[in-house]
């Protein structure tokens, strides 16, 4: 068993971002690879087999959601968008087309790392055992096997449908999920006009598992785009991005 | 406008209405029959009563053709009186002859009173009647004046004119207005049929140009029946009336034309230094509106430009820095990117929602969930503040744009984290009434001065003691704008313990219906 490097692809055509972005992987001891336009992106994509894609939506010669549509066609690595400010159109566009997650520019090196460290184990978890029986956060158990909740110890009530947002939550922990991801996998497609009944049951979920539901910390409202289920063990990016911590270890995947 | 020279033109120069005149030999025919009949009855009367009396009759037709048929027929009548009453009334009968000579004396008088009354009789005739005449016209000319005061655009203006110039004139109207290149608007004679609008515009043109160079006065063109008179305005001529197919031919018609084309060109007039003023002032405006984005600008861009430039050159520049100083420059420099990130965050907001390039994104939602994504993103600022949320159980769905709402309230909380660094406390707190919903955000900081509650919410407009570095002053603004754009008011108050409390309020609307919501899933 060896250790390799993580390798990310990085999509972006301004130099002095690539650049920055470069520094920040590298300082972390990631393997880093460089493409300026989609295309490119593309062959480099098939080429270096990365563990993860940082994309710009903003390429000279394609279209970013493009990019995400072929790069789906064959692949599962984690995509992450970059995109500029109050384009939430676009954000949600790129997610149901597959992207992971996006980060708005313009965003610091704490915030990134937060986001692909995010990711990477996400990946290295999902790869390991694709069967979890069981999922922990907070004070919360959820026994996928039993379909059972409980919190501190009591039993929680969830109705079906509850349950299967909150399981198609924990199956995607850390991915930003579209309301209209999450109305189909509660209610089945033709309910893509009632996100008002996604909102309730969000607000249903957050009352019985959130200690405090009008400030969540683990469904995690991503406003205008959708929601976002960030385990405890995943720290929450918007905390990590002034946390005075140490820096976390290295990210290593095992192969 | 001279009431005694108009008067004197109209008794001088009106004969025409005249009916005796307009009926031409009938009325002299009628004479006639009337002084028969005359004749008739005091021949059937001649042996009851006695020849003075007789004579009384004949008066009296004189009287009644004079007023009947005016000054011509009465004169007639007189004649014809004194005539018949020799010939048919006194000795010797039939004949022009007469027994007595005293009858003479009597004959010369009834000439003379008969005379006398018909010209009498005429002249308060004509009076009535140029009295008629002139309550007619300033009947016309107030009822102009009264619609074109109220008149508030140009085409206001013409559809008065050409209402008017029907009624006075039984004609159809037309006002071409002039553009500032001193061509007329040739438009409003298109819609007009029975006129070839070619010819007409072409003449109309020729009006307004003679006019508008030589600076004749009162010029009336006419040709058979149109009429083209240019609207001369204190300042200039301003276009030309036409009017055609129209009873405009006498002097005193004539005038009453001019006398509306000089009202038009008033209004005319006056509408358009209205709108010159209303421009003059909007420009006033958006240049102080600019002059105040530039001081902003240049102080509240300038001052973090400059530190960074400073800060990198250093970094740049200067070797062998201790890391620790490195680290702080640099740390130095991302706060005021941040901060010129905001600043320029919020003029893009405020400028694309101002110029409506922005559609609401509404869906139904619940209130709770934007304070709580807005918290998470405000972490940075209100880290240190107790917050403290009073939201009551069971709020409604509300219809609003998340994004653009979460934005409201993290200005609100960015403002009272800002001005609240003694009190460390900002509350929250939602309130139902029956048609809105009440968000309020509190803070215990020094509140807001009396008199500027309204102010603070206009652009660049800092708090009291505020250095400006904090903010453009936009904040504010841009929570007013979403807010209105929402159909909410947004205000601010004291609160109860010091500080300032900041209301805003959202239609409640009729929520959608969650009826089958549920199907499919058994509680």
């Amino acid at each position: 068993m060896t250790v390799r490097p993580v390798r990310v692809l990085l999509i972006e055509d301004d130099g002095k971002i690539r650049r920055f972005l470069r520094m920040t992987l590298e300082s972390e001891g990631i393997t880093v690879f460089e493409a300026e336009s989609g295309r490119e992106g593309l062959a480099e994509a098939a080429r270096q087999q990365p563990d993860l894609v940082i994309l710009d939506l903003g390429l000279p010669d394609m279209d970013g959601v493009e990019v995400i549509r072929q790069l789906r066609a064959w692949s599962d690595v984690p995509v992450v968008v970059l995109s500029a400010r109050s384009a939430e159109t676009q954000k949600v566009l790129a997610l149901d087309s597959g992207a992971d997650d996006y980060l708005t520019k313009p965003f610091g090196n704490l915030e990134l790392m937060a986001r692909l460290r995010l990711h990477l184990r996400r990946r290295a978890v999902a790869s390991e055992k694709d069967a979890v029986p069981f999922f922990e956060f907070g004070s919360v158990k959820v026994d996928l096997v039993q379909r059972q909740v409980t919190r501190a110890g009591e039993a929680v009530h969830l109705t079906p449908i509850e349950y299967k947002l909150l399981c198609a939550l924990i199956r995607k922990a850390g991915k930003v999920l579209t309301h209209a991801h999450l109305l189909r996998e509660g209610w089945g497609d033709g309910h893509a006009g009632n996100s008002h009944y996604l909102r309730i049951y969000m607000g249903h979920l957050r009352q019985k598992l959130e200690s405090d539901p009008t400030r969540p910390t683990f469904i995690v409202t991503e406003t205008g785009v959708g929601y976002r289920f960030v385990a405890n063990e995943l720290a929450s990016p918007s905390s990590t991005v002034h946390a005075k911590s140490a820096p976390p270890p290295p990210i290593e995947t095992s192969t | 406008m001279r009431p005694d020279l108009h008067a004197d033109i109209v008794s001088r120069t009106e004969p025409a209405p005249e009916p005796a005149q307009a009926r031409g030999l009938g009325s002299y025919v009628a004479t006639v029959l009337i002084c028969c009949l005359a004749t008739v009855v005091a021949a059937l009367l001649r042996g009851v009563l006695a020849e003075v009396n007789l004579a009384l009759i004949y008066l009296l037709s004189v009287v009644v053709v004079t007023v009947r048929f005016g000054r011509g027929p009465g004169i007639l009548a007189s004649i014809l009186a004194v005539l018949a009453f020799d010939v048919f009334l006194v000795e010797p009968l039939h004949s022009f002859s007469v027994a007595d000579t005293q009858y003479l004396f009597t004959f010369a008088v009834m000439l003379t009173v008969s005379l006398i009354v018909s010209h009498l009789t005429a002249n308060l005739r004509r009076q009535a009647i140029i009295a008629k005449a002139r309550a007619r016209r300033a009947d016309a000319q107030f009822g102009l004046s009264k619609d074109l005061a109220s008149a508030l655009t140009i085409e206001q203006i013409s559809e008065i004119a050409v209402l008017h110039l029907a009624t006075a004139f039984y004609g159809t109207g037309n006002i071409l207005i002039a553009n500032s290149g001193g061509t007329l608007d040739y438009s409003p004679l298109v819609t007009t049929p029975g006129i070839g609008h070619g010819t007409a515009s072409v003449m109309a043109q020729a009006v307004f140009d003679r006019d508008h160079k030589e600076g004749e006065t009162d010029a009336v063109s006419a040709t058979g029946q149109l009429h083209f008179i240019p609207l001369r305005a204190p300042m200039r001529v301003r276009g030309v009336l036409v009017l055609f197919n129209s009873e405009c031919g006498t002097p005193e018609q004539v005038r009453l034309l001019q006398a509306f084309a000089a009202q038009i060109a008033l209004a005319i007039e006056r509408v358009h230094y209205v709108d010159v003023w209303r421009e003059t002032a909007m420009e006033m405006e958006s240049e102080r509106l600019r002059n105040s984005l530039l001081s902003a600008v240049s102080h509240d861009v300038r001052t973090p430009l400059a530190a960074i430039v400073g800060l990198s050159s250093a970094l740049a520049n200067t070797t062998h820095l201790p890391p620790d100083t490195v680290r702080e420059l640099a740390r130095a420099i991302q706060e005021d990117a941040l901060r010129m990130n905001d600043l320029v965050t919020n003029l893009l907001d405020l400028a694309r929602l101002q110029t409506g390039g922005t559609r609401l994104n509404r869906e139904w939602q619940l209130i709770e969930e934007v304070i709580g994504s807005a918290l998470a993103i405000s972490h940075r600022v209100i880290e240190p503040m107790h917050i403290e949320l009073s939201l009551p159980a069971h709020l409604p769905l509300i219809a609003y744009d998340a994004v653009l709402l979460e934005r409201v309230l993290c200005n609100l909380l960015e403002n009272g984290a800002r001005h609240a660094a003694k009190g460390l406390w900002i509350g929250i707190t939602a309130a139902l009434t029956e048609t809105e919903l009440q968000i309020s955000v509190t803070d215990r900081g020094p509140g807001v001065p009396e008199g500027n509650e309204d102010r603070i919410f206009a652009k660049f407009v800092h708090g009291i003691g505020v250095p400006s570095r904090d903010g453009v002053g936009l904040g504010l603004a841009i929570c007013r704008t979403i807010v209105e754009a929402h159909g909410g008011k947004i205000w601010v108050e004291p609160a109860l313990d010091g500080g300032a409390s900041f209301v805003f309020t959202l239609p409640l609307g009729t929520p959608p219906d969650i009826s089958t919501m549920n199907s499919g899933d058994p509680q």
